[in-house]
């Protein structure tokens, strides 16, 4: 009998170890196109969540401080714009947009921050992808101004599977030294199935000036989250707590054929 | 399942018409148009507003077409506008009667070329009366 227990408890263990190497946290932005042409369809749908995207485990996400459109011609609030929508069992929003000028049209969200008691710490990941449109994509390179992000030196969209993807993780628009660098497939359909739960987030240290290089091994949504610590705290429960930054981008990357 | 949408048979119909000629329009202003270059790739767009129609074109690094020809034409493939590109964008004309679709042609030289297409709806967009 004590064995039994002894047994149901490794188990048990085993099983909390297991799910601490894997359950990487991604704010996410996923539009229904990347690349719009004059031939396409011009208005695109968008679903903004927060989730473990591999795992198409879905997290609650408020109302967000912040949901921006850098379009070619001006910054627009889209906040209002959000309607609320189930995103993998929980709470997300999706909206639709016309495109109606060439450029690009970059999506960003600054989410309120979310409490994980299992990390005992607030989580803030900024979070943004690229639409390009009608031909035009100057300045595809160029950051933001956002308290953290990751500036693409690949272009961000229409890239091939298997492509090197490229960027540089910034905070306050300056490069962070050996960034740590989380890379997760949005495994839409649940069809990849993961020999092991090391490999649902694949991790890249970045250099010196924080660039840091992944190649995919398929086509789709794969995500880039670079996470830093604030040097601020924020209290739960009447204790301060650590807040971890996630400067997150989604590429998508397309089929060879 | 789907919902289906349930139209009267006369309203589904003259969707279907609409539809149908806006497509044709589409084809007919498709035909005869340059096959655009891939490298250093041309992209000409144009919107319809307050009567106007407003054209830019440029290469994909957002520089500007500083010389070639812009060519305008209606949907029953004649010209209506032909001139040479002198880099100032936007290139103003008015709609007046083409109300049945354009395709705006630039030309750059050396295989650079593009175009854009307007059709009946977009051009409907624009008016102001």
């Amino acid at each position: 009998m004590k064995n039994g227990i002894r047994i149901l408890f490794l188990g048990a263990s085993a099983l909390v170890l297991c799910a601490q190497t894997s359950d990487a946290h991604y704010g996410m932005i996923i539009p229904s196109d990347t690349m719009v042409e004059q031939q396409d369809n011009r208005t695109i749908s968008l679903t903004v969540g927060f989730a473990h995207p591999f795992e198409q485990e879905g997290m609650e996400l408020a109302q967000p401080n912040v949901f921006r459109l850098f379009s070619p011609s001006a910054e627009v609030d889209l906040l209002s714009e959000l309607t609320a929508a189930d995103v993998m069992g929980a709470s997300g929003y999706t909206m639709s947009l016309p495109i109606k000028e060439p450029g690009l049209h970059v999506f960003y969200i600054e989410p309120k921050p979310y409490w994980e008691p299992a990390e005992d710490t607030f989580i803030i990941h900024h979070t943004k992808t690229y639409v390009a449109a009608f031909g035009q994509e100057d300045g595809w390179d160029k950051p933001h101004g956002l308290i953290t992000e990751i500036r693409p030196l690949s272009k961000p969209y229409g890239l091939w599977a298997g492509n090197l993807f490229q960027g540089q993780v910034l905070r306050d628009g300056q490069p962070v030294p050996n960034a740590e660098v989380e890379v997760e497939y949005f495994n839409q359909g649940g069809s990849i199935v993961a020999p092991s739960k090391y490999m649902i987030t694949q991790t890249i240290i970045a250099d010196d000036d924080g660039i840091f290089s992944y190649a995919t091994p398929a086509s789709g949504w794969w995500g880039f989250a670079a996470l830093t610590t604030a040097d601020y705290t924020l209290p739960q429960d009447g204790v301060e707590k650590t807040v971890e930054l996630g400067a997150v981008i989604w590429v998508h990357f397309e089929d060879w054929k | 399942m789907k919902a289906a949408r349930h139209f009267p048979a006369n309203q589904g119909q003259r969707q279907e018409a609409l539809r149908l000629s806006i497509l044709g329009v589409v084809i007919a202003l498709a035909v005869g148009c340059p096959r655009s270059a891939d490298a250093h790739q041309l992209s000409v767009f144009a919107k319809a507003q307050d009567d106007a129609v407003m054209i830019t074109a440029n290469f994909a690094n957002g520089s500007e077409v500083k010389s070639g020809i812009l060519r305008v034409f209606g949907a029953d493939d004649t010209l209506i506008l032909q001139q040479d590109i002198e880099g100032i964008w936007p290139v103003v004309f008015s709609v007046g009667p083409h109300r049945d679709g354009l395709r705006i042609e630039v030309d750059a030289g050396n295989g650079h070329n593009s175009y854009w297409i307007l059709t009946p709806v977009d051009l409907s967009q624009g008016k102001t009366d």
